[in-house]
């Protein structure tokens, strides 16, 4: 009777869909089915058998994750009952496991673990790709409102003019060197009026593809892709660029949207020099607990942070009143090139002090 | 000189320089003694308004203020401007110049009191007439 509830037992412990399995207080395995041996033997490249110490293969193959079991074991081994999530990737497959451990209790004493693991990789990689889609929609978005905002304040603004010169061409009474500088100014409003629709494609482009092709990078290579593209503007200014890059030398990500990031920041740091003094630009990478974290420090003009703030970041935005070769593209195209790689800019300013741009991706 | 501050004064301000050619041609063609001046840094403006047009108490002038600038907009120029006599903006009829399309702007124009108009870029010979009238 008893052989076969036990037998019955098994059957539905060696069936289930997840992985199953005790241990005991010192956390040798009491108990365990097929398929986390099977798990085990995938993810360590170790065979398990029962009586086996936990952690003897823990240690030697992860050791950080072995003491992050420790900590939750001995919680549950407390009395508590915990629960997390825990990423783990075979190769390529990511798989994503909902763990259960629930302390064994006989005759009032914790004597062991009870542990389960529901594989729930489908619904949390479904969550993800639904977080992904919310947040390409939402920088879409954010590209929808800023063409309507061009369209609405600056297309039109060379139309009329072209306009304005019609009506005073029309005008009977207007004399002879009137009408031609009237004329002479119908090249430069249709070349700014082209300027805006380049900007306008420009600007669509940087966000069409929802998944652009993600390479390894050397932030040392795109500085001196980037140097060289400016070659002349550098050696002119005298500027200096001092880069480290040792904690972290290079990303995955996408190369194309990473090089308008440094062009921008460097060119900025070159154009926005403080007069009279060469400029300095510092470039460092570091890991942070979120992933990636590059400073863009230079020795410029600098900025008032309290009366510009977030508005530099904003399209035709242009504040350098000396300054007008700019076209206030740049800082706009740097951010939305930062948030569609997920990430997130700072700036800190200081005016006659200079700049410093933080980059978390 | 007496004469001279007489003419009828118009104060362009707006950073697109074509525009204010445009329009100072067609102001002068239209209104021949006219006395235009113009600013592509409305900050330039606001002191020439401040530093000249304010110290000249018998003078009038129409402002043409456009509104989407990069140094300083059309709103912050308002804001300044509401920070100055009311004897020297009581002079002045302020007149929105802009090509916006949008709708918001035409609105918020509206709420505030010092501004007369909201004009349609681009100036047109008709306007010039039709502000001079008013």
């Amino acid at each position: 009777m008893l052989s076969q509830s036990e037998a019955s037992l098994n059957a539905i412990i060696e069936n289930a869909a997840m992985l199953i399995f005790s241990l005991d207080r010192e956390f040798r395995y009491i108990h365990f089915n097929s398929l986390l041996k099977k798990s085990v033997k995938q993810i360590y490249n170790v065979d398990i058998k029962i009586g086996d110490v936990v952690f003897d293969f823990l240690y030697k193959e992860n050791p950080q994750e072995a003491s992050e079991w420790r900590v939750r074991y001995a919680s549950a081994l407390g009395g508590e009952a915990v629960q997390f999530v825990k990423e783990t990737s075979v190769g390529e497959y990511h798989s994503f496991f909902k763990f259960h451990i629930n302390p064994i209790t006989e005759g009032g004493e914790i004597t062991g673990l009870a542990c389960v693991a529901i594989d729930i990789s489908t619904e949390r990689l479904a969550e993800m790709q639904r977080e992904r889609i919310t947040r390409d929609l939402f920088v879409r978005n954010h590209t929808l409102e800023q063409y309507s905002y061009i369209v609405a304040h600056n297309l039109r603004g060379p139309i009329a003019n072209l306009l304005g010169i019609a009506n005073l061409l029309e005008m009977e009474e207007v004399s002879r060197k009137d009408k031609d500088e009237a004329i002479s100014h119908i090249m430069s409003s249709a070349r700014k009026l082209d300027d805006v629709i380049r900007d306008l494609s420009d600007i669509l482009q940087a966000k069409e593809q929802i998944s652009p092709h993600r390479e390894s990078v050397r932030f040392a290579d795109v500085v001196s892709d980037v140097t060289m593209s400016i070659q002349s503007a550098v050696a002119k200014s005298g500027a200096t660029i001092v880069t480290n890059f040792c904690e972290l030398t290079g990303l995955i990500t996408v190369k194309s949207y990473l090089h308008s990031i440094f062009y921008n920041l460097i060119s900025n740091s070159i154009r926005f020099a403080k007069p009279g003094s060469l400029p300095l630009i510092r470039i460092n990478s570091k890991r942070t607990a979120g992933g990636t974290c590059i400073t863009f420090q230079d020795n410029g003009l600098g900025f008032d942070l309290a009366a510009h703030g977030e508005k530099i970041f904003g399209l035709y935005s242009r504040f350098h009143p000396n300054i007008t070769d700019g076209k206030g593209m740049g800082l706009f195209m740097v951010k939305t090139h930062v948030e569609t790689l997920g990430g997130s800019i700072t700036v800190s300013s200081e005016v006659g002090e200079g700049t410093t741009f933080t980059i978390h991706l | 000189m007496s004469t001279e501050t007489l003419r009828p004064l118009y104060i362009l301000v707006d950073d697109d320089e074509t525009n204010n050619s445009i329009s100072r041609l067609l102001i002068a063609n239209t209104i021949p003694d006219a006395e235009v001046v113009t600013f592509e840094n409305p900050q330039n403006g606001l002191l020439y308004i401040r530093n000249d047009f304010a110290v000249d108490e018998r003078t009038r002038a129409t402002l043409l203020l456009n509104l989407n600038m990069p140094l300083m907009s059309g709103w912050e120029f308002l804001d300044n401007l509401l920070y100055m006599d009311k004897e020297v903006t009581d002079r002045i009829d302020v007149y929105i110049l802009s090509a916006s399309i949008d709708p918001s702007d035409r609105k918020r124009s509206g709420g505030i009191e010092i501004v007369k108009g909201f004009l349609d870029k681009p100036l047109t010979h008709q306007t010039i007439l039709t502000l001079r009238n008013t």
